[in-house]
């Protein structure tokens, strides 16, 4: 069946930014190294290094342990940390796979609007640790 | 080691909804991140009292 947003979970560093979050974007892709040689009448690329990330739009929210006391101290520090990502809030299985990334943040998610509008901000995580992006069904 | 938590921020945490208490080991950057940012508290339980000797 195809599938609506609607009900997506998204957490960060253990806590559940899913109320707060009208967006969420997970790119895993490899790069294409061409590897063709003489001979060959068609071009022979083979994947190499990956990259992975996970994008969110989020609201703003500056109250204690909400959105901002949460991803600034992660780019203030530089660390790594946990993301979690499915498409829906139940628990993960085989119909609503995890999306699992260790990463870190290179951005700091302060304010963008204009007046009268949402405050809100464009996250980008890349992936900071050596397994990637990881998806569990159980 | 497990230790207990509250949830006192504004949203929850490891699965836990705002004001419940839970048991977790968390890695030690996560705690400090999560216990800075106000999202939890430890929760130290009451020390036993003694009966006393009759």
């Amino acid at each position: 069946m195809k599938h609506v947003l609607t009900d997506a979970f998204v957490e960060v560093n253990g806590v559940n930014l899913s109320s707060h979050c009208s967006s969420v974007t997970i790119e895993d892709g490899a790069e294409e190294q061409d590897v063709t040689g003489f001979g060959s009448g068609y071009r022979e690329v083979i994947p190499g290094l990956k990259t992975a990330s996970i994008s969110l739009n989020i609201f703003q929210d500056y109250d204690n342990g909400s959105v901002y006391q949460t991803l600034n101290p992660l780019y203030e520090s530089g660390g790594t940390f946990g993301v979690k990502v499915r498409p829906d809030s139940a628990a993960k299985s085989g119909t609503n796979p995890e999306y699992q990334l260790t990463g870190r943040l290179f951005n700091r998610p302060a304010l963008a609007g204009a007046v009268g509008e949402a405050n809100t901000s464009e996250v980008t995580i890349n992936n900071g640790g050596t397994a990637g992006l990881v998806v569990g069904t159980a | 080691m497990k230790r207990k938590y509250r949830v006192v921020g504004a949203l929850p945490v490891l699965g836990n909804a705002v004001g419940a208490v839970f048991e977790a080991s968390l890695p030690k950057d996560q705690e400090a991140l999560l216990l800075a940012g106000g999202h939890i508290e430890r929760v130290v339980d009451a020390p036993k009292t003694k009966e006393k000797d009759k």
